[in-house]
């Protein structure tokens, strides 16, 4: 689904990303660990172009992304990915319902009767059916999570991308959107996900990748990861983070 | 000398007439010129150098020019090309014109105040920067500059008055003939500018009903 080769990206002097590969596949759930400044956030944005890497190549789904590759090749492949943030983004000044509507009808030309019943149905989904008409103001974090997946799902993505989705959150909500995240995945539905919360990563995740300085320490299944790291390095993150 | 506005009441339905024509050069310059502004805007945040260019100077020779030149170069100068406009027409393209850059600095602010991530949100859902523009960055930008927005209409309205140099007839004109025919400056003036001071007020209490009341949303 997505492979990702020899990937380097500078900001000016900064070398962020120094030479990631790795691999995606077809209803995988990969979480990427890491500390701050690792660089985890700047490899999944690079995933659907948001950054464009200074070397090496992305492939999703057959659409290469490379430093030399045109807004046409990232517009294709955006149609396969969505993506979640951590500040959740989402559009001020329309509802919950028309934010997750505009997309579809403006990107794949939906009518807007066509746009609202699908983006009915996705808020219903993700529990937030009665919430359709409120603006992201008057939303709490957890609920602007899920609008904000209910979103990204509502363009038919491939794979989903989550940026630290429950960073931002109050501690006692991050379980609603977690619970959402463990569904889809349950659907088999492809998803890498930058995260600090372990527990989630431990419990749904098919395979992990701890991330260092721009490198790829480490990957392999939670139980290897959690369980057995190999790295020295791998091991001081997890003393500290668990 | 004693005050005497009794005078003054044969005249009501001119005076109105007059506001009628402040009101509607400013209408027209805020809708046109306030267009051709955020055109000019995103001109300025365009991928091309020549566009941004072009905008920027467009904005800053407005800027930087008195409105009463821009209006005799329109009303005076233009009919040596052969360009003849009436009065009205000359003041509501010199409004519009001088409006569109004010405009174009204003809403730069607004969009500087939007959220990156709203712009990211919407390049990652496949909007295409136009798209994004019109229906993600628009609103918010606007909202957040609507205070900007309403003082620039009000001072826009006040500036009218200068349309009455070209004799235009506007509530100034109105105002003015009024003092010479009856000989009563003072009341003449005071009335008009009570006219200019209340519609001014109720500008700025509409836009702050609109910005507080009206609209459901605010711009985290």
């Amino acid at each position: 689904m997505i492979t990702v080769t020899d990937l380097h990206l500078s900001f000016g002097h900064l070398e962020v990303l120094k030479g990631i590969s790795c691999q995606v596949r077809d209803q995988e759930v990969v979480c990427i660990i890491g500390a701050s400044g690792s660089g985890k956030s700047t490899l999944l944005r690079c995933l659907n172009g948001l950054e464009k890497p200074t070397g090496g190549s992305v492939v999703v789904n057959g659409h290469t992304l490379t430093a030399t590759k045109t807004s046409r090749e990232i517009s294709l492949i955006r149609r396969e990915v969505g993506m979640v943030f951590q500040h959740f983004n989402l559009f001020p000044h329309l509802t919950a319902l028309e934010n997750v509507a505009l997309a579809p009808q403006k990107v794949l030309g939906l009518s807007k009767s066509k746009a609202q019943e699908q983006a009915g149905n996705l808020l219903r989904k993700v529990g937030l059916a009665e919430k359709a008409g409120t603006y992201p103001s008057a939303l709490s974090g957890g609920q602007s999570q899920r609008v904000a997946i209910a979103r990204a799902l509502a363009m038919g993505p491939r794979v989903l991308l989550f940026d630290e989705p429950t960073s931002a959150l109050d501690p006692e909500i991050v379980g609603e959107v977690l619970s959402v995240m463990k569904e889809l995945a349950a659907e088999g539905m492809t998803m890498v996900v930058v995260t600090h919360e372990m527990g989630f990563a431990r419990e749904v995740a098919d395979r992990v990748i701890y991330v260092d300085q721009g490198v790829i320490v480490e990957e392999g299944s939670p139980g290897e990861i959690f369980g057995a790291p190999r790295a020295t390095r791998t091991r001081e993150f997890l003393s500290k983070v668990l | 000398m004693e005050l005497y506005f009794g005078d003054l009441f044969p005249y009501a339905p001119d005076l109105f007439h007059g506001l009628w024509i402040s009101v509607y050069l400013t209408i027209g310059a805020v809708v046109f010129g306030g267009s051709f502004g955020v055109a000019l805007c995103a001109g300025k945040m365009s991928r091309s150098g020549v566009v941004r260019h072009v905008a920027g100077s467009y904005i800053e020779v407005i800027r930087n020019t008195p409105l009463l030149l821009q209006l005799y170069l329109i009303y005076f100068a233009l009919p040596d090309v052969g360009v003849n406009l009436d009065p009205l027409w000359a003041g509501f393209i010199a409004l519009s014109l001088n409006n569109a850059a004010y405009t174009a600095e204003i809403y730069r602010a607004g969009f500087e105040s939007v959220p990156k991530g709203l712009k990211e949100a919407a390049s990652a859902l496949g909007l295409s920067r136009m798209l994004t523009f019109r229906h993600i960055l628009l609103a918010p930008a606007t909202r957040n500059v609507l205070p900007s927005l309403t003082n620039q209409t009000i001072l826009l309205f006040l500036a009218s008055s200068i349309t009455s140099i070209i004799a235009v007839p506007d509530l100034t004109h109105v105002m003015m003939g009024i003092s010479s025919t009856t000989f009563r400056t003072i009341e003449a003036l005071v009335v008009g500018g009570a006219i200019y001071l209340a519609v001014s007020f109720f500008m700025a209490q509409g836009s702050r009903f609109i910005e507080t009341r009206v609209i459901k949303w605010r711009v985290a």
